[in-house]
């Protein structure tokens, strides 16, 4: 059941042109991977809390991997340490873990919630993460990666890893590909197997109600933080 | 201090605005009802309505546009959530909207049956629907109101949207047999979404409304738009509302009802 917790900042500092963000709630909790939290801004022009996928749980921390995109992710990275967050959470259905081999797919920021899913899967794992040029990751972020599962990157310049879109590599020969990214990365994986993707949109309850979050579906509208983030491939493309 | 909306009493003045909890099922699942007076449930319609298509929220500087379009599974769905409203420890009002006069009165004859549901709020004003708003002229609010006056015997307090000379607006309502009145829906707006703005951008604008109304009108009023904190409640207190409703503000904070009763107790000990 989600609950508003107190997190008390312990790490805010960038990786990369992410930013790492791991606080203490004080208990620990079961967190499913591909669910997420609302993290409140304390700012009064500021009316809707910020989604942020879950990057990693140990004990009574939580951790997220995220990028500055306005107003509300530059207030969060400018939280020090020691600072006491507002999060509500978990939300959200979470990803269904599969037992075979399983490629997980992350583009830009959308690597976020695969770490921890990497880390909850018994099989085979391997990560195709993909950037537009090699510095937006820095090595301490990819060698946790790497510690998880087998790991390779494409970058659109070429400057690190294969050169290309992350599309270009994903192919059938898994038993579930899980993917995170950008709208259009989501839409060219072309595939026969089961693929799981995880949604971002403008939340504003978190937990259902308002209809505010609703996504076009083959099934209708659907509720991305209730009935998602987390959909079937074919669902939504 | 004693609260009520006519014979209701409340124990306290905060209510649970129509919307942002959704019908309440989700809400109540994590939360209780602390703090909170009267809880009215997302807005019901005679048949189910899927509502716009997305994007429907967008937020600006200091608020929220919103154009959700009344989604909600219909009258027959609503009435299935009775055991849930009973087993709250809150007055629930409902919240009924129509596209035609016949479906007011026919929402109104069959919550006129409910035992657990204390009044209606009847909404004429919400901004996303095209070409179901009655607040666009004095005499529809007044038929609309009507209409169900003539089937609902209890409590009807009345939607409006706010607009110029809103005094026109509240006499159709009053003299269509509302007893109470519901000040206001969310402001109409455009950022790249066409909705209704909501949140402390459009607080000041409201009370002014509320200075400019309150001496000519007698039936009690909930005031609505932009309470976030104990003293935006105490502002609308102070402008003769009866009651207060928080909406917007549960996305910031879905405890806010519990944070203010706890700080509108202290201050209205000390005061």
């Amino acid at each position: 059941m989600p609950k508003i917790y107190i997190g008390e900042v312990l790490v805010n500092r960038p990786v990369g042109d992410l930013f790492l963000l791991t606080v203490s709630i004080g208990e620990s909790i079961t967190v499913k991977p591909g669910q997420f939290f609302l993290i409140r801004i304390d700012r009064e022009d500021i009316v809707l809390r910020r989604a942020f996928s879950i990057f990693n749980v140990e004990e009574d921390r939580l951790s997220f991997l995220y990028k500055i995109v306005g107003k509300g992710t530059r207030w969060l990275s400018e939280r020090k340490i020691g600072y006491r967050l507002n999060i509500f959470g978990p939300l959200g259905n979470g990803f269904s873990l599969e037992n075979g081999k399983c490629l997980l797919v992350g583009g830009g920021s959308g690597m976020a919630p695969l770490y921890y899913l990497g880390r909850q899967l018994k099989g085979d794992v391997r990560f195709l993460l993909g950037a537009q040029t090699g510095s937006f990751w820095n090595k301490e972020l990819l060698l946790r990666y790497a510690e998880v599962g087998e790991l390779e990157v494409v970058t659109e310049d070429g400057s690190l890893g294969k050169k290309g879109l992350v599309t270009q590599y994903v192919d059938d020969s898994y038993q579930k590909i899980y993917a995170c990214g950008p709208v259009e990365m989501l839409r060219n994986i072309k595939v026969n197997v089961p693929v799981e993707i995880s949604l971002e949109a403008t939340i504003a309850c978190g937990f259902g109600a308002c209809r505010g979050c609703v996504i076009e579906t083959k099934n209708g509208y659907k509720r991305v933080c209730k009935d998602g983030p987390v959909f079937n491939l074919k669902e939504i493309f | 201090m004693k609260w009520s909306l006519c014979s209701i009493r409340l124990r306290t003045p905060l209510v649970a605005a129509s919307g942002p909890l959704g019908w309440g099922r989700e809400f109540f699942e994590i939360f209780s009802t602390r703090g909170l007076g009267l809880f009215i449930p997302k807005t019901v319609t005679f048949n189910p309505k899927i509502g716009n298509s997305p994007p429907r929220i967008e937020e600006s500087i200091g608020g929220l546009i919103n154009s959700i379009g009344l989604e909600n599974e219909g009258i027959y769905e609503w009435l299935k959530l009775e055991p849930l409203y009973r087993s709250l420890d809150i007055p629930i009002m409902a919240s009924i909207a129509g596209s035609t006069l016949e479906e007011i009165k026919r929402l109104g004859e069959i919550i006129n049956n409910l035992d657990y549901i204390i009044g209606i709020e009847l909404n004429l004003s919400c901004p996303n629907v095209k070409g179901e708003n009655w607040t666009n002229s004095p005499d529809s609010i007044f038929e609309a109101t009507n209409i169900l006056r003539r089937v609902y015997k209890k409590l009807i307090f009345v939607k409006l949207a706010p607009k110029d000379n809103p005094i026109l607006y509240i006499r159709s309502a009053i003299d269509g047999g509302a007893d109470g009145l519901t000040l206001f829906n969310t402001f109409p707006s455009y950022k790249s979404i066409d909705g209704g703005l909501s949140g402390p951008a459009i607080k000041p604008i409201y009370a002014r409304f509320f200075k400019e109304i309150r001496d000519k009108v007698s039936i009690p009023i909930m005031a609505s738009g932009g309470v976030f904190s104990v003293s935006d409640v105490l502002d609308y207190l102070n402008l003769g509302a009866n009651a207060v409703q928080i909406g917007t503000a549960f996305f910031k904070d879905p405890d806010i009802a519990e944070r203010i009763w706890e700080e509108l107790k202290n201050s209205l000990n000390t005061s």
